[in-house]
């Protein structure tokens, strides 16, 4: 072959060496071989084995397939491969013979969506939103319950009480109007109907008539709350050990008393016993 | 923070648990042992004599065939697998004792395993298990025909094709690789030991000769090759003659042990060209271009590049070192661990 010799790369040979390529390019030619018989036998492209002579690296495909082929190639030509392996340049960057980098074989730029279609932009905060709309219906509800609730008495059969009346210290305005005192007496109890009456013929003084005496006295801390027959709050506050509250109003009574066990509840001076209303020291129950 | 620390105290390996040789890669040593995977167990004498191993590596290759009744130096891996589980799990727990030094507060290590890619599960559960009980904290398979490529210095995670054919002692495996997995992978299970097993029977049928595996070993490494070439090589072998029962010495020659060796190799390349086969065409095309990489012990045998290159007409190379190519692949997935997440099989 005709093909003219390049300049060698001075810094890639040893000092003292020619370089890989123009050993094997010496050696073929010394054998009488063509670029293209040489090629024939190790199978690769006439352009590789020139690419090979001329130490072009750039056009070859690998530092570990460069001196395979250069050992194959040495081989063919009965040069002494590792001699010429040796001559090979080192495995620096610019020389085209760098060991390949590995990398990363997991990392990733993106995700797809595990199902096909998309959902449509308005339902993506759907949930969200239902989520808010719940708690802000919560929340408001909580706090609006005090003035909108209106609760019907709770059937608890209360046993009758005699007419015993207790005047009061504190002598405190009549919760209820008197006109709608009247209303009260439409009991379903004929027995709690008729006592109205009988309570009426001795009225307390400083009591509105029709209106009836809650005594609670205290032992040990207790949060109480007392609604009358109209759900107005009587009384919702903590209470101190020792302390004694009179309330009078219209019946029935809605109790609520924290720490049942150490609270002691008289209606009309009728002691009402607590014991079968208290679940977890709470006792809840409504006194005709 | 703490990978600086783990570095420091434990001591990953990686190891090729091959048919013929086990090599061990120490993380930031490199490859420090490189013995033949042979136990020799001696039976205790006694009535409650008890089976103890006596040698491992080199020192247990050398009695192979040379034991007495009372000692049985056994090749624990047939095949690229487990063959025999407990004394793999011996002797892998005395290479590892090797290579250790045994230190007050030594964290068991990691350790990456080959596997071949035509192992079962079951196999490679017995791989994976031999290593837990040899000490390992955690172990990682990777595949054979990836830590060749890796150790061959392929480029496995370009989107190029890379073609490796490993032949190693048991098994041979041929693997096309891109993009860090494997796009095919096949195995047979074919390798050094069959070539060995084919010159003792080629000796036996022609010559009327017995030779042991050893003395075939030495044959196939001397003039042993796998296309004719120019030169034909001669070598004496001594061997027990079978009709009069008498050692006897003799002379093969290079071109009977090609004759000896063709069906083993008829194998290997048919395994190439249905690898080659099924391989995708823009990759097939990367491998014309490059051609394919030949590592293992196998890739030793003189002119089996050759071979190959005239049976498929693709440039063949054999890679640098090509017997530590597997254990210095997969100690380079070691190194980089972090990175090179996706060519761990899971089972």
């Amino acid at each position: 072959m005709t093909t003219p010799e390049r300049e060698l790369p001075p810094a890639s040979a040893p000092a003292g060496s020619a370089a890989a390529g123009a050993l094997l390019r010496a050696a073929r030619e010394s054998a009488g071989l063509s670029l293209d018989a040489v090629a024939q036998q190790l199978k690769l492209a006439p352009r590789q084995v020139k690419a090979l002579e001329d130490d072009d690296f750039a056009l070859l495909p690998g530092r570990t397939f460069v001196r395979g082929f250069v050992r194959n190639y040495a081989r063919l030509v009965r040069l002494d491969a590792d001699a010429v392996l040796a001559a090979l340049p080192g495995g620096n960057a610019d020389s085209g013979l760098a060991a390949p980098t590995l990398h990363p074989t997991a990392q990733s730029i993106g995700e797809l969506p595990l199902s096909q279609h998309s959902r449509p932009g308005w339902t993506r905060w759907a949930i969200p939103l239902t989520l808010i709309a719940i708690i802000a219906a919560g929340a408001a509800y909580e706090l609006l319950r005090p003035a909108a609730t209106t609760r019907p008495p709770a059937p608890v059969a209360t046993p009758p009480r005699e007419p015993v009346a207790e005047p009061t210290p504190v002598a405190e305005p009549p919760v209820a109007p008197p006109a709608l005192a009247g209303a009260v007496t439409t009991l379903p109890n004929p027995v709690a109907a008729a006592e109205p009456a009988a309570t009426g013929t001795t009225p307390t003084p400083g009591t509105p008539p029709g209106d009836r005496e809650l005594v609670l006295s205290y032992r040990d801390h207790s949060w109480t709350e007392v609604r009358d027959r109209n759900g107005r709050v009587l009384l919702s506050t903590m209470m101190t050990p020792g302390a004694r509250q009179v309330l009078s109003g219209q019946g029935p009574f809605e109790l609520v008393i924290g720490n049942a066990a150490d609270v002691s509840v008289t209606l009309d001076g009728r002691k009402i016993d607590l014991a079968p209303h208290i679940r977890q020291s709470v006792a809840r129950l409504t006194l005709q | 923070m703490f990978q600086f620390l783990k570095g420091y105290f434990s001591s990953d390996l990686a190891i090729d648990l091959g048919t013929a040789n086990t090599l061990i890669y120490v993380r930031g040593k490199g490859i420090v042992l490189d013995e033949p995977s042979v136990v020799a167990i001696r039976q205790e004498g006694g009535p409650n004599g008890k089976r103890v191993i006596q040698e491992v590596g080199l020192a247990a290759k050398q009695m192979l065939g040379r034991t007495p009744g009372n000692i049985t130096a056994i090749r624990p891996m047939k095949d690229g697998v487990i063959a025999d589980f407990t004394v793999t799990e011996q002797m892998l727990k005395q290479f590892i004792k090797k290579v250790l030094d045994s230190r007050l507060f030594s964290p068991s290590p990691r350790i990456i395993i080959c596997v071949p890619c035509g192992s079962t599960q079951v196999e490679r559960r017995a791989i994976r298990e031999s290593a837990l009980g040899a000490g390992a904290s955690k172990v990682y398979l990777i595949e054979e025909p990836m830590a060749a490529a890796i150790g061959a210095d392929l480029p496995i995670s370009d989107a190029t094709g890379s073609m490796v054919v490993d032949i190693g002692g048991g098994t041979t495996e041929v693997g096309v690789i891109s993009l860090g997995g494997m796009v095919y992978a096949g195995s047979v299970r074919v390798g050094g030991d069959k070539f060995d097993e084919a010159i003792v029977n080629y000796i036996r049928r022609n010559y009327g000769m017995l030779i042991g595996e050893t003395t075939a070993e030495v044959i196939k490494k001397t003039i042993g090759s796998a296309f004719p070439g120019s030169e034909v090589k001669e070598m004496e072998v001594k061997g027990r003659n079978l009709a009069e029962g008498i050692p006897r010495s003799f002379t093969v020659s290079s071109n009977e042990i090609l004759e000896a060796l063709t069906d083993p190799l008829n194998s290997i390349v048919s395994a190439v060209k249905s690898a080659l086969e099924r391989t995708p065409p823009e990759l097939g095309a990367d491998i014309a271009e490059r051609g394919m990489v030949l590592t293992g012990g196998g890739a030793l045998l003189r002119d089996v590049d050759r071979l190959l290159m005239e049976e498929t007409g693709l440039p063949v190379i054999v890679a640098d070192e090509p017997l530590t190519c597997v254990v210095r692949g997969c100690g380079r997935a070691l190194e980089n661990m972090d990175k090179l997440q996706t060519i761990f099989t899971s089972d």
